[in-house]
């Protein structure tokens, strides 16, 4: 019989994270499945009877609207990320020489406080906003727009917050396919645009696919954005679980809707792996 | 006189001031295998994508069947091109790789099917239709990607270092198959590489490059036996080069110094127009030595013999410190021990004059 060796080094790695994970993913989540099917106390508090009303309560109208309207802009959000994301990133790959400062900027306003920076599209955007200003003052209109607290103003937002998240994954997978892949479509006989269809963006698919669910999943759940820009016109799942949570105090249901969007995510995963499991080996994560 | 299917007609090329090839005119013949042959950094690449139309010349001509494509994209041009890393799809499978040039002109699905078999077949694939690429070996990638050329009946086949990437057995014997392809299917070739033994081996001429020009253009025999210049003589094969001074030259002949004698060679494309060094090449194999004097000879001290295989390689030293190789094919014969003093002599047919480059 051979003697295992004990490796103290992948044991102080290891234990540290499986305590981490234990205690701050693991321990919350299912903490939070727990409380999703109990009952909400009438001071705020929960009271420990089972129950499944908080997840037949999601059936009501109302709330199917909401996690529509949260999944179509999210939806929305995605595929203009993905609009401005790839040239954005095809173009930062084939500029060498200015690339890394393209992409710095591209980091930059991650050292700013995102709700800051929201902070600064109010200001462009409200109705005695800098935009407003500007359009009145070179004559285009006469009366300022009413374009914060809507869904466009959402819009901008999230693609405006969620644009690095495409861009990073798409640039990685676009900077790292061989360029010989190109040239040999080209000698082939494929113009530019065949050679884009058929081999770049087949080849890129693992960073579309990333970038994608990066942006997909968060703009489904994010709740700052909407609230800021949205006003009490907008109302999305985020709002709704960060409501239940801290203004309705309803945390049963708030729970059973962060259970739901959960898994809404997990199946959009599933569906990524399902369609880079073909090609294993060009997986982004 | 053969029909000329591509005309490169005096060609620069500049990268950011840096010219890697300085003015090269080459014409190549239809149905021949040509070999730019040459060290890295000599161009013979650059020209070869210039042919392909993934770099266009600073200026100059490149004339395919008289017509000029020197601006014209890869795609326009009926040229095709074997990749150094082969550069086949990765997420298509053998079938679909080969038959991709066909798909993008749009030719029907059944004359496609019918195509890709036959290629299959002449690379010797036969039933590999639906492998994945990353699940071939380096030499099936390697006919995956040349029938994946050859498919689109190209007027001319590319070929950059296609063999590089394999081990030697497997290489000696594609360089084989690929010359036997090229005979068969009578499509001029033009090959680029840094392996004198494959160019000398494959070719109809070479071309052997240097620093972006063409050194010397012809057949095997004329670039090893008849080589121009010193680096030509030089990069192909083994050499001895002994610098001398060109004495006299005749009608037949040419006189040249050799230590205290004179030695009087034919005429082999010696260029007297030059006013540059001479050298007298022998190859190692001409080069013979013994304890007794011949009337071509020199004093030598035998440094050092050693066995490899077919051969038995031995290196001795002149007077004037120059190093000389000698290779024997006798290996019966006893071997003169180290340090012993020798003649070494060769036939003056055996000798070319070549020159500083």
């Amino acid at each position: 019989m051979k003697k295992k060796k004990v490796d103290f080094t992948k044991i102080l790695t290891i234990v540290p994270i499986s305590f981490w994970m234990l205690f701050f993913v693991a321990v919350p989540l299912l903490y939070i499945v727990f409380i999703s099917f109990m009952q909400r106390g009438n001071d705020g508090g929960i009271v420990y009877t089972p129950t499944i009303s908080n997840y037949t309560r999601m059936g009501s109208a109302l709330y199917v609207k909401v996690f529509w309207d949260s999944i179509v802009i999210a939806f929305v959000t995605t595929v203009f990320a993905l609009g401005f994301g790839y040239p954005f990133a095809y173009f930062a790959s084939k500029i060498k020489k200015f690339k890394i400062v393209i992409m710095l900027l591209l980091m930059a306003p991650f050292w700013t406080n995102s709700l800051i920076r929201t902070y600064g599209w109010i200001v462009i955007l409200s109705t005695s906003g800098v935009l407003n200003h500007a359009l009145i003052i070179t004559g285009i209109i006469k009366e300022p727009l009413k374009m914060l607290y809507t869904y466009g103003a959402v819009m901008i937002g999230m693609i405006y917050t969620m644009f690095p998240f495409m861009v990073l994954p798409l640039y990685n997978s676009i900077d790292k396919m061989d360029r010989a892949f190109i040239e040999a479509a080209k000698d082939l006989g494929a113009s530019r645009l065949k050679t884009f269809r058929t081999v770049t963006i087949p080849l890129t698919m693992p960073g579309i696919v990333a970038g994608c669910i990066l942006v997909f999943i968060p703009s489904v759940g994010l709740f700052f954005i909407p609230d800021l820009m949205g006003g009490s016109n907008v109302m999305l799942i985020g709002n709704l679980i960060r409501n239940q949570f801290l203004e309705a105090r309803d945390w049963p249901f708030g729970a059973a809707l962060s259970i739901v969007m959960i898994f809404l995510s997990l199946i959009l995963i599933l569906v990524y792996v399902k369609i880079i499991g073909k090609n294993s080996d060009m997986g982004v994560f | 006189m053969a029909e000329i299917i591509l005309e490169i007609d005096n060609i620069i090329k500049k990268f950011e001031e840096q010219e890697v090839i300085k003015n090269i005119s080459l014409k190549i013949n239809k149905g021949e295998f040509l070999t730019l042959l040459g060290p890295s950094g000599c161009g013979k690449t650059t020209t070869l994508r210039i042919i392909a139309g993934f770099e266009s010349p600073t200026s100059g001509n490149v004339l395919l069947e008289g017509e000029h494509v020197e601006n014209k994209q890869p795609h326009e041009r009926n040229v095709n091109t074997v990749f150094q890393n082969y550069a086949l799809f990765p997420h298509m499978n053998v079938a679909e790789n080969i038959a991709y040039g066909l798909k993008i002109r749009r030719v029907n699905k059944i004359e496609i099917k019918k195509r890709v078999g036959e290629m299959l077949s002449l690379v010797q694939l036969e039933g590999y239709e639906k492998r994945k690429i990353d699940q071939l070996s380096g030499g099936q990638k390697q006919r995956v990607a040349i029938a994946r050329a050859l498919i689109n009946n190209p007027k001319i086949l590319l070929l950059d270092e296609p063999l590089g990437a394999l081990d030697l057995q497997l290489r000696k014997q594609m360089q084989i198959e690929l010359k036997r392809l090229q005979k068969k299917l009578q499509i001029t070739f033009v090959y680029v590489t840094h392996d004198q033994e494959e160019a000398l081996n494959m070719s109809d001429r070479i071309a052997v490059m240097n620093k972006g020009v063409i050194e010397q253009i012809g057949s095997p025999e004329d670039i090893y036996e008849r080589p121009k210049t010193k680096f030509v003589a030089g990069f192909i094969g083994e050499s001895n080069l002994i610098k001398t001074k060109i004495e006299k030259i005749d009608e037949e002949k040419i006189t040249v110094e050799f230590g205290p004698n004179k030695i009087s060679v034919n005429y082999k494309n010696y260029d007297s127009s030059k006013n540059k060094e001479s050298y007298i090449l022998i190859r190692p194999e001409n080069i013979k030595y013994s304890k007794v004097k011949h009337q071509y000879s020199m004093k030598a001290i035998i440094k050092e013999h050693s066995y490899v295989g077919s051969i038995i390689k031995t290196t001795m030293e002149l007077a004037s410190n120059q190093e000389i190789k000698v290779s024997d094919y006798d290996k019966k014969k006893d071997l003169i021990g180290i340090g012993s003093e020798v003649w070494m002599y060769f036939e003056s047919e055996d000798v070319v004059i070549v020159e500083e480059g």
